[in-house]
């Protein structure tokens, strides 16, 4: 993007990409551009004759992320650099960037490889550390959405399919970070022992990586916020609301790294109010969600979807419908499954069920497993009981009879129902009549 | 530790720590050691910083006065121990070199 004399563009470099980050750098320059300033991904270019520029990005370790853009280590290791002939321009975390013009005496930033390498592995590892934080995390998210939780929401909503599919992407994209990080140290390591010069990544190599993951990374998010925004029947406002509320870290995020730069605290201090501007981010979140939740929930009534979507009701069981209570149903489609949900007291008796339908078995199954173990982990005690149903319908039931799942070929039924009044065959009896045929 | 650690001094800590015989800062330590050198070698800032760090650390150099964000610092009895040991290990292997190879300096 152009505004004027400046170039704004988005860029990504890790500490140990450093000589790749210098490449670009200095192909921008050749092109008239000089770096300006750093923000997050976001680098600002300003325009100036084309010409050859040393660039040096370098790490310092030393400083914090705790520490505003100016702190007292860094502006003395700039000074530093200064007189070995170079010029200071932007921090970007741990990194430092010089550049010095082409042909002018200076001194290399570093001219021991050995230390090079050390330094540029301490600051890289907090980097790789907050990323294999990352990955644990949303593994912990996947096992709880594929293995603890429902998982007919992931399986028959898009949305929810687009989080599991994005959620493993990220984890595979974050474990080959890891990996080639890891790699390049054993790789680097194993030459400064030869005394060998010491491979970094090439701009040719960081540009594809960029390209591939951004590209993907774009994808998934237009996906989601088509998914999640535009997909769901009957709850728009609640789904921008919530994307809404997860601007908000971000918001407060910029707004505290912008005040630290500014007010120039020490690092205790900014440590402090990066903390606690964390908690309140979370806090406000938590608050907002449950609160959004909270309205969702006394919204019930004013389910949208028509009763007569859905073939089973309370009332097929003989029971009076309340005028003042309205059922509670989401229908959801997906690519792989559609899946059905109703919900229904009158005040006196209740039943609610999801229908899980899907044309590949292998969702069927999936379902079916998750559903059971999670039944009897909530100490469901389900077992197959014998019915009068067709023999291709396997059903399960809890001790109290309350808990029925129904596992055909391409669909799993789950229902808990809260009224006497009905055996159990005639009450699976009925189930098939009106779901089945 | 430190001793083992720096044993055998690279050619930067040898000349930076030969600097901090007089107190000096990072800077004047970059062209004290370009000096004592005759040009031979150059400290990047970079490897300077860091090692002045490292040096500190094991106490064989110690900081003196702070003005502003310029620092200086100053050899210890320990960190002049490492540098003579350095210094002597090196004449060793000069004598070696002379009596074995047959040459010396001025050939």
């Amino acid at each position: 993007m152009k505004i004027r004399d400046n170039k704004i563009l988005f860029f990504n470099f890790l500490p140990y990409e450093c000589v790749a980050a210098e490449e670009y750098l200095e192909l921008m320059a050749e092109e008239g551009w000089l770096l300006q300033s750093i923000k997050g991904l976001i680098l600002v270019f300003k325009k100036i004759e084309p010409q050859k520029i040393k660039y040096s990005v370098d790490v310092l370790p030393k400083v914090s992320f705790f520490d505003h853009k100016d702190s007292d280590v860094a502006l003395e290791y700039r000074e530093y650099c200064r007189a070995a002939g170079w010029n200071y321009i932007c921090q970007k975390g741990k990194i430092q960037i010089f550049y010095a013009e082409y042909g002018k005496e200076t001194i290399s930033i570093h001219t021991d490889e050995n230390e090079k390498f050390k330094s540029v592995f301490k600051a890289s590892l907090y980097y790789i550390g907050s990323q294999f934080l990352i990955t644990l995390l949303f593994i912990f998210n996947l096992k709880l959405q594929l293995f603890s939780g429902a998982t007919d929401l992931a399986l028959g909503t898009n949305l929810g399919i687009l989080v599991v599919v994005a959620g493993f992407s990220l984890i595979f994209i974050n474990s080959i970070e890891i990996i080639s990080f890891f790699l390049w140290v054993i790789k680097a390591s194993s030459k400064l022992k030869e005394n060998e010069f010491m491979p970094y990544n090439n701009y040719k190599q960081l540009r594809i990586k960029y390209i591939l993951k951004n590209t993907y990374g774009l994808i998934i998010l237009l996906l989601l916020l088509k998914f999640s925004v535009f997909d769901k029947q009957g709850s728009n406002s609640s789904n921008i609301s919530m994307l809404m509320i997860m601007c908000i870290p971000i918001i407060i995020l910029i707004w505290v790294q912008t005040f630290i730069n500014k007010k120039r605290y020490s690092r205790k201090i900014n440590m402090t109010i990066n903390v606690g501007s964390t908690l309140v981010s979370i806090f406000l979140v938590v608050m907002l969600t449950g609160g959004l939740a909270f309205k969702s929930i006394t919204t019930i009534e004013q389910s949208k979807v028509p009763t007569e979507n859905v073939s089973l009701t309370l009332m097929d069981f003989g029971y009076k419908e309340n005028a003042e209570k309205r059922p509670y149903i989401t229908i959801d489609k997906s690519i792989l499954a559609e899946r059905i949900f109703y919900s229904y007291s009158n005040g006196d008796n209740d039943i609610s069920y999801t229908i899980l339908e899907s044309q590949y078995p292998w969702v069927i199954k999936f379902d079916e497993n998750r559903l059971l173990s999670r039944l009897n982990g909530y100490g469901g005690d389900l077992k197959q009981v014998d019915s009068n149903l067709p023999s291709d319908i396997k059903v399960y039931s809890d001790s109290k009879k309350r808990t029925f799942v129904l596992i055909s070929e391409d669909r799993v039924v789950d229902i808990i129902k809260d009224f006497n009044g009905i055996s159990d065959d005639e009450f699976l009896n009925k189930v098939y009549k009106k779901l089945y045929n | 530790m430190a001793r083992e650690q720096f044993q055998n001094l690279t050619e930067p800590m040898y000349y930076i720590l030969m600097s901090l015989l007089k107190e000096r800062c990072g800077v004047d330590i970059m062209e004290s050691v370009n000096e004592l050198s005759n040009g031979r070698v150059r400290v990047g800032p970079g490897t300077l910083y860091s090692l002045l760090g490292k040096f500190e650390k094991e106490n064989m150099i110690r900081e003196t006065e702070v003005q502003g964000r310029k620092r200086s610092y100053i050899i210890t009895d320990k960190g002049k121990g490492i540098l003579l040991d350095e210094y002597r290990r090196l004449i060793i292997m000069a004598n070696d070199g002379l009596l074995y190879l047959g040459v010396n300096c001025e050939d």
